[in-house]
């Protein structure tokens, strides 16, 4: 007798909306569905029928929010979820009470940064340490076994693996994020194989964020291809599913940034996690009506994301999707692209995932910021303002790279420099944010190193995650902490001098996420989970708020998670409305002037009076 | 960019050289206001045409991109062609000081079709000279079209790139 054939996954059963920045999600023995929200600090099950069955609230202590990313059920019921605010693993019982912490924070063996997914397995659980590029394996009690992988791009290496799978056969399979693949290991923890690549066609990924294995298949999260892809489990392709959301919001099988899947006991659904969209989409077999997923050009369009900044007539803007770097003429009625640069790539002058880009004082190069590779680098732009406007391709030229890991003089970290935050003041002081070590680095006009000021931690002039960095007329420091949610101040030696929450909208503190000097004093701020840009005066009193919290607006001066922002010559403002795919810009009082990007996320823009 | 016009050298090949205007000489590593976040703007790419044609194994010099280096590139025997491995020799020096060749840097080669978006299919060799120079083996240019050569020079933390345009017909 035939073996049956194996379900061909696509069919949209039901949504779970309504959810705040869900981020991994797995299955228990009896089918129902744990979705962890690291902005909210809250785990949440469902039952088949997608009614909420229980709701857990972590945190560090009152009023902390943990924040949770992978989650794992062990057989015997107990919840393992990675908590990336302690930098841990926290062991619940049934009931959400906490039973253990596994690992702290650091580079060691059994240490660990930014954990991502899990998986539990054969009596283990594997965790996708993304900052130390490797996967930790620990017994259930949490004593360290071992590790797989190290940072690199080669056979057995990863890069920021962002989730874990382990299957029947003890084999571990990783999404390795950072180097565009799947990796796998043998049950002996020896390297087996990895597939993919950058790019939209089958076998190939643009951010695989989620894995999870079933029956032999393995399932990945495509995240910014909009789509699930299943493989067997020595990389073939099998099937695939997911078409970018037409319409904005769209949902009802669209997919839009998918991050992370699970699968059902019984194999008979499929959930995908959307962080963006707030929900998780469960699918089924399509059965006899499974066909081919359609040929959809997937090249990367106005997906702005990440920082931004503003000199002159000129905007750069991130596309992180591409990876490519954006400049556009502002002298005219809209933004007009000059040019475009930059290509994936670990080489000099390409990138792997750009963080925030930065003008030179004479504006006539930028600065491009790319954690994953501890680099800086400026790309300088043969731009001649009284030419005839056009967009020129090769306009961007690669000058140079500084590897902030081998700059003679930083104070010892534990990890090599990330840089995100760029920011460069009037005087040629040039800031920059090392995510890893959660300090903030300065740079004399010759890029030499002077001071690095911050230290990771809560409290005055402690940093968790620095997203943004702007610069007052007095020569202040100030520095966006998306994990602390606040705004912290330094003066120019580094001295801390505040720090403010940013409100949320929800009598909470919103997560700062880009952050710009605002014209006469103080700073403006986006609060990128609360979808809001907030003006805040010198001494971080919000006296101003733009866009309508939570409510994912499209109109006019309505942002869906923005991210960077920069303040334009004149006062006003360039905002990355990343969520609706496109930026906006201000005038210096907070008006409606312009925006650019995808054209149907730009016609509510301009049909709202 | 690309405002001058470029010169016929050879029936097949045609190169153009990156005439960066100098700054300020460089008498050691970022020891002038040429490594500051504002340098390039007085480097900005500007392609210059040769003023003359040239004999095969003729010496040119290039600026790079950040002004920072000079590097003195040697051309392939018989010049740039399609479809076979390239050598050249490469000497580096500090745009402030064009006349000795640093022997404390690295230099990596790769070429790249700007119009293609692809590279080449080959890795190119390169061993260092007593002398400090480079001699660079296996540059590959599999296709006609236009090419740029990419010379970065590592001194440090530092990575700043040279380049050659290279259009092969």
């Amino acid at each position: 007798m035939a073996a049956a054939a194996k379900p061909h996954y696509g069919l949209f059963r039901r949504a779970i909306p309504d959810l705040v920045s869900p981020e991994f999600a797995t299955f228990d023995a009896e089918g129902r569905l744990w979705v962890t929200e690291a902005h909210t600090g809250q785990v949440r099950a469902f039952d088949g029928e997608g009614q909420e069955v229980a709701r857990f609230v972590l945190e560090v202590k009152p009023n902390v929010l943990r924040e949770p990313h992978g989650i794992a059920i062990a057989p015997n019921g107990e919840v393992f979820v990675a908590d990336a605010f302690e930098q841990c693993v926290i062991v619940l019982n049934g009931e959400g009470l906490r039973l253990r912490t596994i690992g702290k924070r650091g580079a060691g063996l059994g240490d660990m940064r930014e954990p991502r997914g899990l998986a539990i397995g054969g009596g283990k659980l594997y965790v996708a340490d993304s900052g130390n590029h490797r996967i930790d394996v620990f017994a259930l009690d949490g004593k360290f076994e071992r590790a797989l992988g190290k940072r690199g791009y080669g056979d057995g290496e990863l890069l920021a693996p962002n989730d874990v799978a382990v299957d029947a056969d003890g084999r571990v399979f990783v999404a390795d994020l950072g180097n565009q693949r799947i990796a796998r290991f043998g049950k002996d923890g020896a390297f087996g194989r990895a597939w993919g690549g950058i790019g939209p066609f089958s076998g190939l990924f643009h951010a695989p964020t989620g894995i999870a294995v079933f029956d032999g298949r393995v399932f990945v999260a495509d995240r910014d291809n909009h789509r699930v892809q299943v493989f067997d489990g020595e990389g073939l392709p099998d099937h695939e599913w997911g078409v970018h959301a037409v319409r904005p919001r769209e949902g009802n099988g669209k997919l839009h940034y998918p991050n992370a899947v699970a699968i059902a006991p019984k194999g008979d659904v499929v959930a995908v996690v959307e962080g963006l969209e707030g929900r998780v989409q469960l699918f089924g077999d399509e059965g006899e009506d499974a066909s081919d997923p359609p040929i959809v050009d997937r090249s990367a369009s106005a997906h702005y994301e990440g920082g931004c900044d503003a000199a002159a007539d000129l905007v750069a803007m991130l596309e992180p999707a591409g990876p490519t770097v954006s400049i556009f003429d502002m002298g005219h009625e809209t933004p007009v692209e000059i040019t475009r640069f930059g290509r994936s790539g670990t080489r000099a002058g390409q990138f792997l995932v750009p963080a925030d880009v930065e003008f030179s004082v004479d504006h006539r190069s930028v600065w491009v910021s790319d954690p994953l590779v501890h680099r800086i680098s400026e790309f300088s732009l043969a731009r001649d303002p009284g030419a005839v406007l056009r967009f020129d391709p090769y306009m961007a030229r690669f000058a140079r790279a500084l590897d902030l890991a081998a700059v003679p003089g930083l104070p010892a970290a534990p990890w090599p420099p990330e840089p995100t935050a760029l920011e460069l003041g009037a005087d040629g002081t040039f800031y920059v944010a090392d995510r890893a070590n959660a300090r903030i680095l300065a740079f004399d006009a010759r890029m030499e190193f002077v001071r690095a000021f911050g230290e990771p931690g809560t409290g005055l002039g402690r940093l968790l995650e620095p997203t943004a960095i702007a610069l007052d007329g007095s020569g202040n420091v100030y520095v966006a902490d998306a994990r602390s949610r606040k705004v912290e101040s330094f003066d120019a030696q580094g001295k801390p001098r505040g720090a403010w929450p940013i409100p949320n909208g929800r009598n909470g503190d919103g997560r700062p996420r880009g952050l710009a000097a605002a014209e006469g004093g103080g700073f403006w701020v986006t609060a990128e989970d609360a979808s809001i840009l907030v003006r805040a005066d010198g001494d971080g009193i919000p006296v101003a708020t733009i866009g309508k919290a939570w409510t994912a607006g499209l109109g006019r001066l309505e942002f869906f998670h923005p991210e960077g922002i920069a303040r334009t010559p004149d006062g006003g403002l360039v905002v990355v409305d990343a969520g609706n795919h496109r930026f906006q810009v201000l005038d210096a009082k907070g008006g409606f002037r312009t925006a650019w990007g995808s054209r149907l996320f730009l016609t509510p823009t301009f049909e709202t009076k | 960019m690309n405002n001058s016009p470029m010169i016929s050298l050879r029936a097949t090949t045609l190169l153009l050289v990156l005439a960066v205007p100098l700054v300020a000489a460089l008498a050691s590593p970022r020891s002038t206001s040429n490594a500051s976040p504002r340098s390039t703007s007085n480097a900005a790419p500007r392609d210059t045409a040769l003023a003359a044609s040239r004999d095969a194994g003729e010496v040119r010099k290039i600026t790079s991109n950040g002004g920072r280096y000079v590097l003195e590139v040697r051309e392939p025997e018989g010049g740039f062609q399609r479809g076979k491995p390239l050598a050249f020799d490469v000497r580096v020096m500090h745009a402030g000081d064009p006349d000795r060749a640093l022997t404390d840097v690295e230099l990596l080669v790769d070429a790249d079709m700007p119009e293609h978006l692809h590279g080449t299919n080959r890795a190119p060799r390169i061993e260092r000279a007593a002398d400090g120079s480079f001699h660079v083996e296996n540059v590959y240019l599999h296709m006609a079209g236009w090419w740029e050569v990419f010379l970065d020079v590592v001194e440090g933390p530092w990575t700043e790139r040279a380049q050659m345009r290279v259009i092969i017909e």
